[in-house]
């Protein structure tokens, strides 16, 4: 399965590290540049943000992509907890959906850098699910 | 500690020094205006801050960037003065789509300061301040002790606060 990231990932320079497997939601990655960074010597949070984000939607898709589920979601909300600081090197996130309802899917995602058991910040979002046009509000 | 009488803490103009440098500069955020404890700042939009190329809308992701940025600034407009911080948790809430093609204007507060955390809320909105497109709340803890501002007494030989440049 192959999804397209949005033209944001691409001004963070998120690409798709490892498309996910069956079900297995894609490992995203961005590679440090100087427009990602915050206060000295750390990645920003905003950036950290948008990552964790991206992987959540891309968790989403893959999900949405590989079975008979709806076919639009749109973000309710997303609560990020910064970890650890984000160093100058490359981060990586996947998102992982713990709940499909029929109204709201539920999404953990975790970013990382060179230890995955050791993430820099983590976040959960809820998505309403759609399957029309009618469903958005 | 600020209130040297020399010098309070100017959001606009350490943005000047913001503004060129990282992420800032890479999201194109402008500094719209500041009171004694909030900040508002503006994401222009561009069509590489897109999120969902169908719509157009600015990205959800890049939202809360603005709203991070301006959480952080609205900590040191309250302090007066320059204190080395991480943002710890940040919640959105995603109160309806930005219109294809807007600017994104958010304005947060900062509502309180404890000795390890502060406190901040806001609310981003895409050209009317009374229909806002998401609700922001944030705290920030400190990771140093303040540092006064450059030229004051207590720092005479300008050391950092100069800003994350």
């Amino acid at each position: 399965m192959s999804i397209t990231l949005p033209p944001y990932a691409a001004a963070l320079g998120i690409i798709i590290e490892a498309d996910g497997a069956g079900e297995d939601a894609p490992v995203l990655r961005m590679d440090f540049a100087d427009g990602l960074s915050g206060r000295p010597g750390n990645l920003h949070g905003g950036a950290i943000a948008g990552l964790l984000d991206m992987a959540a939607w891309a968790s989403m898709r893959a999900m949405l992509d590989a079975g008979e589920g709806p076919a639009r979601f749109k973000p309710i909300g997303i609560t990020i907890d910064y970890l650890r600081g984000g160093k100058h090197r490359p981060t990586y996130a996947r998102g992982r959906v713990t709940k499909v309802g029929s109204r709201v899917a539920t999404v953990v995602v975790e970013a990382w850098q060179e230890e995955r058991s050791k993430p820099i910040a983590a976040a959960r979002l809820h998505f309403m699910l759609g399957r029309s046009e009618a469903a958005e509000s | 500690m600020a209130g040297d009488g020399e010098f309070i803490f100017d959001p606009a103009r350490m943005f000047r020094a913001m503004e060129r440098h990282g992420h800032s500069a890479m999201m194109g955020f402008r500094f719209v205006a500041h009171g004694h404890d909030w900040v508002e700042l503006r994401l222009p939009w561009r069509a590489d801050l897109v999120g969902d190329a169908e719509t157009g809308t600015i990205a959800n992701g890049a939202v809360t960037a603005l709203m991070d940025m301006a959480g952080g600034m609205c900590v040191w407009t309250r302090l007066g003065l320059f204190r080395p911080q991480a943002t710890l948790d940040l919640r959105i809430d995603y109160l309806r789509a930005a219109k294809p093609g807007a600017d994104i204007i958010g304005r947060v507060e900062c509502y309180r300061v404890a000795r390890e955390i502060a406190f901040v809320r806001g609310l981003a909105h895409d050209g009317d301040a009374g229909d806002a497109v998401a609700h922001m709340a944030a705290t920030f803890m400190f990771t140093g002790p303040p540092m006064p501002p450059r030229g004051s007494s207590a720092n005479p030989v300008g050391g950092p606060p100069g800003m994350s440049a």
